[in-house]
């Protein structure tokens, strides 16, 4: 059997039971410590991981399904025994995950690892002491209830028997569809997703595949379930199922084969289409082609004499509003929900916390709100960053907690919410806060202030100071979030997909970090002005105003000319000079206020060009180490045009 | 006591034809919805013991609203009604919390019988 | 009896969704107003007269008109409407039935079979470069079950391909289009279709 062609499913239904695993462990921690019920976990996961077995045993990725069936072994010992794993085992159980995902990922480039034994080993040592069957059962003592008894324990799972009420046993349920129903596969679907409610499925036949394509050979389906359910109530909910000619209910027999290659069946979320990301992107190109194409087809409508231009125009505002449309389509399907960056964080909360002797649980709001794929996949990053200088340097160590009144456990709150055309996301910490004093001095310290300057800041301004390359207050540099803060990197990826950073805290009780995110980034409005003979664009997103200006009749400060704005003085240069081009001429000149290092800058170009929607390409190759470069979009008229990153051209 | 049922169909006739058997059948209608919108809120408003759903519909797919009526109420018992040809639909609402069906063309003591199962009156 | 499995009925499903396109786009044109077509569902029936009977579950009385299809395409197309929104259809058409249904509002709306009909079976035949034979429009009114048995047999009345129609103004009037394929002679229409390069997600 040719199984290259089943790979790039395997790999991803695969990765998504591991993803699921990953945070279903973190998740049954977090239960755990809050003493809630956790049998429902402990089954999702035992489920999951017989699943990704299954799987890859029929993918002959046998270093997979070994791994997979160690899971499946420890978790299906705690799971008989309505246990907790102690945090080790979550440990162990992750690692496994971690180890499969890997594993999965070398498969899909055409390997088959093989396990590791010591994992193995680890996995098999840590549950065997659960092997022996559940203590309330009557026994022979063995040698004073010794957890690491030297009796052989039971081999697990597939040497079940019918238990006493309450316990788990298994039963297969057979039942055919009257020949009057005209979906017989559908009533089969329908009689597996109620059984699926009342344990869990371990085998179905035909499976709910086959189900879904419509296939139920001879009307009938056979199913066996796991269940703690009695026979009536399973009996009971077959009488409420229409259209069932016969039904009935026997116990299933312990099966001796250990690993099966069948996956156990369990009705999944609504299906979706799959597509690749790259053939988005490729297709998102095309539009934006699209776009500068009609644009163009535009200016030469201009050329036309007067008589044909009025149709043309016509046809080319038709043109420009379907070609818009079909942009909007493309950026929604771009539109990922904002869990593809926040899933990862309270896995790597957990773990950052233990390695630092920490508690922090995290918790995630709005995981449905949607945002541009290349937008989230920029500060997916940042979020992590975030995040670790949350549990790192904001919550405290649990004794210090409990000494300042609070609780031992840290919470981190992650909320994502809609606020017209942005999306903010917001990351709240209870922890120790950060203090604005600190942050003054250690900014004058660094060099970055004078000393007056830093006095002149207000306390929130002064948080803001985190964001300056070096700046940290941390008590120790430690090696898990490195030197600094790195908020500047933060903040800078940030206002690269057009976005913005604001910081608020109160010592002693926590820090909000607030992110405030466009929607989408592709095309963007920016302002065209001319610097000698060359055109060049600023995004309207960091422009604050533009006005005509006679240079000569304004203050000096410093050497630099300084035009009033908006109750302040703004400090005007020369773009030309920051470009490396000729002086300007002389005549009427323009001023374009825009977001400097820190504060407002004028730029002073020749004219001012107007507003235009421009489809920005990034710029590659030699053209990328350019400072002060950051995209390039084409006119109308074909000319390519520069767009300039006006913060890194005053830095260079 | 008469169980409470509440029509959702985009097509008038189809709401008429439901309420016709629904009433002939000793069930009360105590209201109706033309979209998936419209049957979310009356759900919620009226509470009903049982709620045909039409599939293909504007604004909200009864598969959507399905979805949110189960979500916001675990106990409720949806039924979908539906055409040959439309059998993944009528999966993917089950799998959002619909508890049985009917297919058109269906005979009124087919749905009734249907019904009163899902009901739990045997 | 012929089964119809996942293929026939998507196909049968595109078909009437051109075919009923055009026609209903001919009714638009005879009433002067913009008509709303739904994506035509599949009812198909275990046994004969199955769609008299599911037409019967309506408590109230209908119009149907009814034009006979013979050829490549061989049953029946039917046009029917609660007698409320016939009455809004005939007035559309320029002559309101008033208390009694006269001659006029009874002869509009066969105009409509007619028109509804010629268009439909201009369009299968363009499909399927076959002749499609129209019949004289005929006219019943009752409850849906005597409607639909008085206009089609109940053995050929097993399927139906249901397009519900609507036209929002002057008075708001909702209908369905039925055709209603004799069973024996649908794999000849399928098999004179053109092949489509898609295929259907079903076995």
């Amino acid at each position: 059997m040719d199984l290259a062609k089943y790979l790039s499913l395997f790999v991803t239904e695969a990765g998504e039971h591991l993803g699921r695993i990953g945070a279903e462990l973190v998740r049954l921690e977090q239960a755990a410590r809050a003493g809630e019920p956790l049998d429902a976990s402990v089954d999702e996961l035992f489920r999951r991981a017989h699943s990704v077995k299954g799987m890859a045993a029929s993918m002959e990725q046998d270093g997979i399904a070994e791994v997979a069936h160690g899971a499946e072994d420890l978790l299906g010992a705690l799971r008989r025994r309505s246990e907790a794993p102690s945090p080790e085992m979550v440990d162990l159980l992750l690692a496994a995950c971690d180890a499969m995902t890997g594993m999965v990922a070398r498969a899909a480039a055409g390997e088959a690892p093989t396990a590791d034994p010591a994992l193995v080993a680890r996995i098999a040592a840590v549950g065997a002491p659960l092997q022996a069957p559940p203590v309330a059962a009557p026994r022979p003592v063995e040698a004073a209830g010794a957890p690491d008894a030297a009796a052989a324990p039971v081999r697990p799972v597939e040497a079940m028997v019918a238990a006493p009420n309450g316990a788990r046993h298994r039963v297969t349920v057979t039942v055919r569809v009257a020949e009057g129903c005209p979906v017989p596969a559908v009533r089969g679907f329908l009689v597996l997703k109620k059984l699926s409610g009342l344990g869990g499925v371990v085998e179905a036949s035909p499976s709910v595949d086959e189900l879904r394509a419509g296939r139920i050979p001879e009307r009938r389906l056979r199913v066996v379930l796991e269940t703690a359910a009695p026979r009536e109530a399973i009996a009971r909910a077959l009488s409420q199922i229409a259209d069932l000619a016969e039904a009935a209910i026997a116990d299933a027999e312990p099966v001796a084969a250990p690993v099966r290659a069948r996956e156990p069946e369990k009705v999944e979320g609504a299906r979706t289409l799959r597509v690749r990301a790259d053939r988005l992107d490729h297709f998102l190109d095309l539009v934006g082609e699209l776009l500068l194409a009609t644009q163009r087809i535009r200016e030469v409508g201009k050329t036309l004499p007067d008589d044909h231009r009025p149709r043309l125009e016509d046809e080319v505002d038709r043109l420009h509003g379907t070609v818009k449309d079909l942009h909007d389509q493309v950026m929604a399907v771009r539109m990922t929900p904002v869990s593809l960056a926040t899933d990862p964080l309270p896995r790597a909360a957990r773990d950052l916390a233990r390695r630092t002797g920490k508690q922090v649980e995290v918790e995630v709001r709005g995981q449905g709100i949607e945002l541009d794929r290349g937008v989230l996949e920029e500060i997916a990053d940042p979020l992590l960053h975030l995040l670790r200088n949350a549990v790192d340097h904001g919550i405290e160590a649990p004794h210090l907690r409990l000494l300042a009144g609070k609780s031992a456990t840290g919470h981190v709150a992650v909320s994502a919410r809609r606020d017209r055309d942005r999306v903010v996301l917001e990351m709240e910490d209870d922890g120790k806060g950060m203090d604005p004093e600190k942050l003054r001095r250690a900014a004058v310290a660094r060099g970055a202030l004078t000393e007056a300057a830093a006095q002149a800041l207000t306390a929130r301004e002064c948080l803001l100071l985190a964001c300056l390359p070096g700046v940290s207050t941390a008590d120790a540099v430690t090696d898990v979030s490195g030197r600094g803060v790195g908020m500047d990197a933060v903040k800078r990826a940030v206002e690269d997909v057009g976005g913005a950073l604001d910081l608020e805290s109160t010592p002693g009780l926590g820090t909000k970090v607030i992110l405030r995110l466009p929607l989408t980034v592709a095309v963007q409005p920016v302002l065209l002005v001319r610097v000698g003979d060359e055109v060049v664009g600023l995004p309207i997103a960091k422009v604050h105003g533009a006005a005509h200006v006679d240079l000569a009749a304004l203050e000096t400060s410093r050497g630099a000319p300084v035009l009033p704005h908006d109750g302040r003085l703004v400090p005007v240069h020369e773009l030309s000079a920051l470009l490396g081009f000729a002086p300007p001429r002389g005549g009427p000149r323009a001023v374009v206020v825009a977001d400097g290092e820190g504060a407002p800058v004028g730029l002073a170009v020749d004219a001012l060009l107007g507003q235009q929607e421009a489809v920005l390409k990034p710029v590659s190759g030699p053209l990328a180490r350019v400072s002060g470069l950051s995209a390039v979009t084409v006119l109308g008229n074909g000319r390519p045009v520069f767009i300039l990153d006006v913060q890194r051209l005053l830095a260079a | 006591m008469a169980k409470r049922v509440l029509i959702v169909d985009d097509a008038v006739f189809m709401r008429n034809m439901i309420r016709d058997i629904f009433s002939a059948g000793g069930f009360e209608v105590v209201g109706e919805a033309a979209n998936g919108l419209e049957a979310v809120e009356k759900y919620k408003e009226l509470r009903p013991d049982l709620t045909t759903m039409d599939i293909v519909m504007p604004f909200k797919s009864g598969i959507e609203a399905t979805r949110e009526i189960v979500r916001a109420d675990p106990a409720a018992v949806v039924v979908m009604c539906s055409a040959l040809g439309q059998e993944s639909l009528v999966m993917e609402a089950i799998e959002a919390g619909a508890s049985d069906f009917v297919v058109k063309p269906f005979k009124p003591e087919d749905v009734l019988a249907v019904v009163r199962k899902v009901l739990g009156e045997g | 009896m012929t089964t119809l499995g996942p293929r026939e009925v998507d196909t049968l499903q595109e078909v009437t969704t051109i075919g009923a396109g055009q026609a209903l786009t001919a009714l638009s044109r005879l009433v002067g107003r913009p008509v709303q077509l739904d994506v035509p569902e599949a009812w198909v029936g275990a046994s004969p007269g199955a769609i008299a009977d599911f037409l019967g579950a309506l408590g109230q009385e209908i119009f149907a008109v009814a034009v006979q299809l013979d050829g490549l395409l061989g049953g029946n197309l039917l046009l029917a409407l609660p007698h409320r929104d016939a009455a809004r259809l005939a007035a559309a058409l320029g002559h309101p039935p008033g208390d009694a249904w006269n001659a006029l509002a009874e002869s509009a709306l066969l105009e409509c079979g007619n028109v509804v009909g010629s268009a439909f079976v201009s369009a299968i035949a363009r499909m399927t470069g076959a002749r499609l034979l129209l019949g004289v429009p005929r006219l019943a009114r009752g409850g849906g079950k005597e409607c639909v048995d008085a206009l089609v047999d109940r053995e050929l009345g097993r399927v139906a391909l249901a397009a519900r129609f609507t036209l929002s103004a002057p008075e708001p009037l909702e209908g369905l289009v039925l055709v209603m394929p004799e069973p024996a002679r649908i794999p000849r229409l399928l098999a004179a279709l053109p092949v489509h390069p898609w295929t259907n997600g079903s076995s």
